[in-house]
């Protein structure tokens, strides 16, 4: 390691610019205002009276709890398949990773409004959904999806999870193919299995980005928006509202931007902590680390 | 490889710098002594469509030297976000939407009064009153429509029901007509969509079969509870979903499901905007081969000791921006009145509201009472219009809180009630409650003000 | 074991591209196919309805030029920035090495919607608003590709960077001659992240682009569409999102097809031998 003091600093100003202006900027301000009530037009100091406020708020508690529902089902579906998926194709012919990184990445490419089309066409209430129709085959009566908040977190999740696990795939992959061959060969000289080269010797070596996937795979979990927004707006019955879109809520429908603003914070620090928790929890396998 | 790589990205950051900036002003008019400059933002369409083509024409002929441009919003939704960011970036235009999004900037520190600039002596006082904030009219009333009922004659023919019962019935003719719809057809006796609020006014009319009153005199709280009738609305929702008279997935519907369910005859009575159902029938018809179906607009259903059921009323506004407006409060920041710049937008509101209301006959006739006899574009049929208009005088307008700011807020309250009502989470008595609690609070919310006494 | 594989991938490619090839076959549909019961895999009626709404009087080329504009300089750029950074925080240990990435990956715990106000307020007090650099530069900061990269940086073994300075080579011949070649795989994985965050991204292209010349691609099908969405009397809103998807889907999957080739040549064979 290298201890030239300067060029590192140098070879980071761009990206330092980038993140102060764009990034730090912005939060700056949001924190500003979110010990004022505002709505633009007419701005108000209140200190923390918007925080004094969420905690006596119902609906943040029930968003939170939501929001943790969706976690729940989301980070190790979404953390471990794409794994998996990885670990099949690592050592295949390059014709089959290239195809694999293609197939699983390419339903990320329709944007949000037509995955949202698309799935609520499949979802529809009646037979005409496509997953109705299927029941229906099965002899089963047609299921209101968005109709009850445990059908509808379920249809969210396997919509997210359908449409985007091909990012983590490739991940994993690129990962992957940094390691050594040298380190197969070895462990086949001595005799690995299939499975055992898999779990004894890739899985650890790409722990960090296993730890790094978990991490991307919460802080989106921690953040969905867009597919509450455009299937069920929240419902049923506040049923999917996460905390997200309940800022979101305050915000723009309600125009309580301060308030907004605040919540946003507490979200943060929600998922700080849940971060900081997958650091300590992973034991003995090396997490993600710098 | 490498010497691609490196001649690509030389080439696209010389790219960037040379074309990446354009014109920085987002279609923000620049002011200048010699051109002032004036903006508008619309919900719906683009300024070579009218209203804005006519509104643009006449404002350049009275105001040649001034330059106006146009803020494209495309998005209903998103256009709020939009006007908000806008908005807090200092960016003023003229803004013209529906009455719940602008109801957001009708306020006296953002809003131009118009009344110096526009007599208002013609429009009708109920509505003048939503957009009057301490005796200053804040926005010009663009005419509206009223949410009438229509019945299909077709289905209630075969369902054995005299369609002519519906010109003056209770809510027990109602039920008979749905219980025969339900028995005798495969139809649905009537359309319910309570997926977000944007429906509410499509189905919030069964508050009004009981002659409840949302609201009290100045607006402090919600008088649903007083007098049972509230209760007994809550009542009918949960029986119109017991009985099968609304579709069992009614709390997954929304806007995108009207069109299919009227306008393919599919619904014996719903709740529409004058000119859907030519329009959906039309389509149908033409896109879809449906067989043609006849309707009739109908009061809503009566009940016992209620002689008018108001119907409900949508407008929307122009809201000009005031030159000097507060921006923060706190520390006072104003910018320096100009009596040019005000007079300016109020042309523009006015070259609006002209063209508005020869572009939209029918809809202007509900704000203005000289406007009672204009003449109905193409299309309409004046019978109808008529019979709808007759309707509209009997039972005039339900107050359900346009003049209020908080009432989009307020709107999202009712639809979440039905759903949990539906699912079984929650009685009518309990979801009228809480639904009255919450519209309460938001109200009380709206009054705190926001300079410290 | 290994037909398991094929037989594993296919499946659930076949399950993953179904919803892609639902919104390919309705878009082709006028509404009673789309609305049909039961659903078909094949639509009885073919129409091009949808597409011809879409593209009339649409400035296509224009918007996609726009697009295209944006998508080239942000990849090129973003690359760029995170390839050097991820070097710096890889190959070097100094002071406030930790702090700093931690910084930077706090950022983007941040939930999106309050910040929605504060980014355009900033890029307005640069006079940036509604030029197609606001644009990029939002897109060309991206902590999470740094780390991603930095990680491929790890494992490559300081030996490779010790045999070329012994072999006399400078610091930027071993930057350019060695270290890109090798950084390739992550660069187009990254590059492609980019590419799709650039081309899906709608809000705020919508909020800063709003000037019919500068729209990009996206702005424009989707606010066709959606304008029909909300018209409540129009006639095939479903088919007609259907086909704004699949026409935004093609540049992507062209693009996609294309790097899989440039890429796939850029990956080390045969590793440091000691």
């Amino acid at each position: 390691m290298r201890r030239n003091l300067l060029l590192p600093w140098v070879l980071l100003a761009p990206s330092m610019l980038l993140f102060a202006v764009f990034s730090a900027g912005p939060i700056v301000l949001m924190v500003q205002q979110s010990f004022f009530r505002t709505n633009y037009i007419l701005s108000l100091f209140v200190g923390l009276k918007n925080f004094a406020a969420i905690a006596r708020d119902e609906l943040f508690g029930k968003s939170i709890v939501n929001t943790l529902k969706f976690a729940a089902i989301l980070i190790p579906f979404q953390t471990l398949v794409p794994l998996v998926i990885a670990l099949v194709v690592v050592n295949a012919r390059k014709w089959l990773q290239d195809y694999t990184r293609f197939a699983f990445y390419a339903p990320a490419f329709a944007s949000g409004i037509i995955v949202a089309t698309v799935w609520q066409w499949i979802f529809h209430p009646t037979e005409i959904g496509l997953a109705n129709y299927l029941l229906g085959l099965a002899g089963a009566e047609p299921v209101i999806w968005f109709g009850r908040q445990m059908t509808a977190i379920g249809a969210i999740c396997i919509i997210i999870l359908t449409t985007y696990i091909g990012s983590y795939v490739l991940i994993y992959l690129a990962t992957m193919m940094a390691i050594s061959p040298e380190l197969y060969d070895a462990a086949r000289v001595d005799g690995a299995t299939w499975m055992q080269v898999r779990f004894r010797v890739i899985v650890p070596m790409i722990s960090p980005t296993i730890g790094l996937v978990m991490i991307m795979v919460t802080i989106s979990a921690m953040q969905i928006w867009a597919l509450v927004f455009l299937l069920t707006n929240g419902g049923p019955n506040y049923g999917t509202t996460t905390m997200m879109f309940n800022i979101y809520e305050e915000g723009f429908l309600y125009q309580r931007y301060g308030y907004a603003s605040a919540k946003s914070f507490i979200l943060f620090l929600t998922i700080l902590a849940l971060v900081l928790a997958q650091q300590r929890f992973r034991g003995l396998q090396q997490g993600f680390r710098l | 490889m490498k010497k691609f790589l490196a001649v690509f990205w030389m080439f696209a950051l010389v790219c960037g710098l040379a074309f990446g900036k354009g014109q920085a002003d987002m279609g923000v008019p620049i002011y200048t002594e010699e051109k002032p400059a004036v903006l508008f933002v619309a919900k719906d369409g683009n300024i070579t469509d009218e209203p804005f083509k006519s509104m643009v024409t006449a404002f350049r002929e009275k105001n040649p030297h001034a330059v106006i441009r146009h803020l494209g919003i495309d998005i209903s939704d998103g256009g709020l976000s939009a006007m908000i960011a806008y908005v807090a970036a200092g960016i003023r235009p003229l803004y013209k939407d529906y009455a719940g999004r602008v109801g957001a900037f009708k306020v006296e520190e953002y809003a131009l009064n118009l009344s110096p600039y526009v007599d208002f002596s013609d429009y009708y006082p109920d509505v003048l009153e939503t957009v009057t904030v301490d005796g200053k009219v804040l926005a010009i009333p663009l005419g509206g429509q009223y949410c009438v009922m229509s019945v299909n004659t077709t289905i209630l023919e075969a369902a054995g029901f005299d369609p002519a019962r519906c010109q003056n019935w209770s809510v027990d003719d109602f039920l008979e007509m749905a219980r025969l719809v339900r028995d005798n057809t495969d139809k649905t006796p009537l359309a319910f969509f309570c997926n977000n609020q944007s429906a509410d006014y499509l189905y919030s009319h069964v508050l009004t079969w009981f002659g409840a009153d949302m609201y009290n005199d100045d607006y402090t709280e919600s008088n649903l509870l007083a007098g049972g009738a509230g209760l007994k609305a809550f009542e009918m929702f949960k029986l119109l979903y017991d009985e099968g008279f609304i579709p069992r997935e009614s709390a997954v519907l929304g806007a995108g499901d009207y069109l299919a369910m009227f306008g393919r005859g599919e619904v014996a009575a719903w709740c529409g905007w004058v000119g859907w159902n030519e329009n959906f029938r039309r389509q149908r018809v033409e896109n879809e081969g449906v067989a043609w179906w006849d309707f009739d607009y109908v009061p809503y259903p009566k009940a016992e000791g209620v002689e008018k059921a108001p119907l409900f009323m949508q407008n929307h506004f122009a809201l000009a921006p005031r030159s000097d407006y507060i921006t923060d409060l706190k520390n006072d920041i104003r910018r320096p009145k100009d009596a040019e710049l005000d007079r300016l937008y109020a042309e523009l509101a006015v070259a609006l509201r002209d063209a508005e209301e020869s572009t939209y006959a029918q809809n202007s006739y509900s704000v203005r009472k000289s406007l009672a006899l204009a003449g109905l574009p193409e299309g309409l049929d004046a019978e109808e219009v008529a019979r709808h208009r007759e309707i509209v005088a009997a039972n005039g307008s339900w107050d359900w809180g346009l003049s209020q700011m908080t009432y989009s807020t307020i709107r999202k309250e009712l639809f979440p009630r039905l759903q949990a009502l539906f699912a079984g989470e929650e009685t009518p008595e309990e979801a009228l409650e809480t639904y009255v609690e919450n519209v309460t609070r938001i109200l009380a919310e709206a009054k705190i003000p926001w300079i410290e006494q | 074991m290994s037909r398991a594989k094929y037989v594993l991938v296919f499946t659930l490619t076949v399950l993953l591209w179904f919803p892609l090839f639902w919104m390919f076959k309705g878009s082709f549909e006028n509404v009673s196919g789309v609305l049909s019961v039961p659903p078909t895999l094949v639509p009885r009626t073919v129409t091009t309805a949808n597409y011809r709404y879409l593209l009339r009087a649409a400035p296509i080329l224009r918007w996609l030029g726009n697009t295209v504009f944006i998508s080239v300089v942000s990849v090129s750029l973003s690359v760029s920035v995170s390839a050097v950074s991820a070097y710096a925080f890889s190959v070097f240990r100094f002071r406030g090495r930790r702090l700093l990435f931690w910084l930077y990956m706090a950022s983007i715990m941040f939930p999106g919607h309050a910040l929605f106000v504060p980014k355009f307020l900033v890029i307005r007090g640069l006079h940036l608003g509604g030029t197609r650099w606001a644009v990029i530069l939002l897109y060309l900061f991206s902590p999470v590709h740094i780390y991603l990269f930095k990680c491929y940086l790890d494992k490559v073994p300081s030996t490779i960077r010790d045999c070329a300075r012994i072999d006399g080579a400078g610091e930027a011949r071993i930057i350019f001659q060695l270290m890109v070649p090798l950084c390739l795989p992550i660069a187009g994985a990254l590059a492609l992240f980019v590419f799709m965050g650039c081309l899906q991204d709608y809000i705020w292209q919508y909020l800063m682009l709003g000037d019919d010349a500068k729209k990009t691609l996206i702005v424009g099908i989707i606010g066709k569409v959606m304008r029909e969405a909300r018209n409540v009397s129009s006639p095939n809103p479903i088919g007609l999102s259907l086909a704004g998807g699949t026409i935004l889907l093609a540049p992507l999957l062209a693009i996609f097809a294309v790097f899989q080739k440039t890429f796939r040549r850029g990956i080390m064979v045969g590793g440091v031998r000691e």
